[in-house]
């Protein structure tokens, strides 16, 4: 598992703004965070090596679940400590094919 | 069997950008006024004779549209409104796509644009109701 | 303990757009809310992998019908950095004016839709009259009722004229008077009171938990206007003064959608007096190679923000965060402990776009794990 909420702490935003994943090699993620409503957003960049889970923001930002959770679904990653991750919310079908990270 | 005049229409909005429906909403306006004709939008499609349909068919709601259409009585028409209906507009070719409304249930008449002007879907809805336009009419 | 799913949706008629929620009903209290989405599913994301900037700038504009102009300026403010591009003076006011005026149609449109959940249908007709005139001006102005589409990076598509900004004003003289009226009814009639006062109550300690954005928020008392926190195009122009409540239910949140609608009467009247002689540049502007950026805006429903990588000339990778997504975890929170009777008025008042929301790319075929109602009383599944 990626642990990365001693990063997100150092931070100190206000804010969870947006979670992004990237199909590249290797998978990119993108945090958007608001701290101050300022005008510059700032930005966190993971990079997930394949078949590794990525620590949930759950305990810091109670937004992150379903940020998180479109994000899972689109792309076959886990947050681990997310409960929605995994669920199905957008579509109809058990596994992912295509755009799907595993 | 025919429809003469005042066809009782039922509405259902298969997902899309909402630009269709916004557009068949302002038919009720006092500005379009739909019920002049006689025409009256209900909520179940058992009370239907012609039933609009607007935006694009995905696997989620094929199955509710087929489901729509059975509940109908005979004589019934449909109106396949704006470009998404008819071959998918922009999203043609996705993989959220399911095939054109041609594929899922028979259409009488096909509105295009992006989206259609009210004044357009008002004729159509009217067209509709004209036996040329259905092979059902020929029959008789 | 007996409990009955009470189903509304996907076809409704007080829904506009299909959206499936499951209401747990114990007697006529809510226990528990869910939600089921993907109807409006279009694989839009997936379809602006590998396309020139123009082709997916017009495809952007069309995610959702009533916040075109939103979606088109977020875009934007996330690509034009990228390549230096300065925006005239001209250009950023006329983006300005046609972005409030679709605010003004848009909290139109909703007031008219939530006077019909209530049962007041004078008032929804009385609404959607006024709401034409705006539909008119956008057809002068861009030759479009909807989907306007009058923007080009760092450029647009026209000028206004001087017969445009005077036609503007005689429109708004026409419906102010009667927009007062209808606010007054709103803010005194007795029947609206005692449906909306004390219902569907956000605190603000919950608004800056869950990170809610827009007139909701800003019903609850947080005061935050991405048009005031952090200014783009015209509004470094034009000053903002954004409208706060406290009480956090249903009424106040009507009020302040209600009071937007005046204040972005007066943004336009003043961005249209200080729109200098020059005209908008010639298109093309500049191309665009490489680059990755985000970018922000304030649409009617709240903060929308877009993140767009660049690569080679083509866009590899659009993302959309809507503002309807932003508060979506607030929906089972608000609904529980509601009565089953107030459920269409409590998720009236905090005003989804479904379209604008289901765009996640799909991927392939598979079974329906979807349980109608229908599925749901016989106990079992079928396709």
């Amino acid at each position: 598992m990626i642990k990365i909420l001693s990063k997100a702490k150092r931070i100190s935003a206000d804010r969870l703004v947006s979670v992004t994943g990237i199909k590249e090699e290797p998978f990119l993620l993108y945090y958007h965070f608001s701290k101050n409503n300022q005008l510059k957003m700032k930005e966190l960049k993971i990079e997930v090596p394949k078949g590794e889970s990525v620590e949930s923001l759950i305990s810091l930002y109670a937004n992150a679940e379903i940020l998180e959770a479109e994000t899972a679904e689109m792309f076959g990653i886990t947050f681990e400590g997310n409960p929605s991750s995994g669920k199905r919310l957008f579509r109809e079908e058990k596994k992912c094919t295509g755009q799907c990270f595993q | 069997m025919t429809i003469k005049k005042s066809p009782w229409v039922s509405f259902y909005n298969a997902g899309g950008c909402n630009g269709c429906t916004l557009e068949f909403l302002a038919c009720t306006n006092p500005k379009f006024d739909i019920t002049r004709f006689g025409i009256e939008v209900k909520a179940s499609a058992k009370h239907a004779d012609v039933l609009v349909v607007t935006g694009i068919v995905n696997k989620h709601n094929r199955k509710r549209i087929i489901n729509i259409y059975e509940q109908m009585a005979e004589p019934k028409r449909v109106v396949a409104v704006g470009a998404c209906a008819i071959t998918g507009g922009i999203y043609r070719g996705s993989q959220a796509h399911a095939g054109p409304l041609d594929n899922v249930i028979p259409v009488t008449v096909y509105v295009p644009g992006c989206p259609p002007r009210p004044e357009t879907i008002i004729k159509a809805i009217l067209e509709a109701l004209d036996d040329k336009n259905t092979k059902q009419g020929k029959k008789d | 303990m007996h409990r009955t799913m009470f189903p509304i949706g996907p076809q409704h008629p007080s829904l506009k757009e299909p959206i499936f929620l499951k209401l747990y009903v114990e007697g006529t209290v809510i226990e528990k809310a869910e939600f089921d989405l993907g109807y409006a599913h279009r694989g839009v994301e997936e379809k602006m992998e590998n396309k020139e900037i123009d082709t997916t700038l017009h495809a952007v504009q069309r995610t959702c019908g009533i916040c075109s102009q939103c979606h088109s300026l977020a875009f934007l403010n996330a690509v034009e950095p990228m390549g230096q591009i300065r925006i005239p003076k001209r250009v950023a006011l006329q983006r300005m004016v046609i972005a409030e005026l679709e605010r003004i149609h848009s909290h139109m449109l909703w007031s008219g839709v939530m006077m019909h959940e209530m049962g007041l249908e004078t008032l929804f007709m009385y609404y959607m009259r006024e709401r034409e005139k705006i539909l008119d001006v956008f057809d002068e102005l861009t030759g479009n009722r909807v989907h306007h589409s009058a923007d080009l990076i760092g450029t647009m598509k026209m000028n206004f004229s001087e017969e445009d900004i005077e036609m503007i004003s005689k429109t708004f003289d026409s419906m102010k008077d009667k927009l007062e009226d209808y606010r007054r009814s709103v803010e005194g009639h007795d029947v609206i009171r005692d449906r909306c006062i004390g219902k569907g109550k956000i605190t603000r300690a919950d608004a800056v938990k869950y990170g809610l954005v827009g007139p909701v928020a800003r019903a609850s008392g947080i005061s935050y206007d991405v048009r005031v926190n952090a200014p783009y195009l015209g509004y470094q122009f034009v000053k903002v003064n954004p409208v706060v409540r406290t009480e956090g239910d249903v009424h106040a949140r009507t009020l302040v959608r209600l009071d937007e609608t005046f204040e972005s009467m007066r943004i336009v009247e003043e961005a249209c007096s200080k729109i200098p002689k020059s005209k908008v540049p010639k298109y093309p502007v500049k191309r665009i190679f490489h680059g990755q950026g985000a970018g922000r805006v304030e649409a009617p429903r709240g903060e929308n923000f877009h993140f767009v990588k660049i690569d080679m000339a083509k866009t590899k990778r659009v993302k959309i965060r809507t503002p309807t997504v932003a508060n979506l975890v607030m929906y089972p929170k608000v609904l529980q402990g509601a009565d089953i009777t107030d459920a269409p008025v409590i998720v009236m008042s905090m005003d989804p776009c479904i379209s604008c929301m289901e765009r996640v790319a799909v991927i392939k075929k598979g079974k329906t794990e979807v349980w109608s109602s229908h599925e749901l009383f016989r106990g079992k599944k079928h396709d």
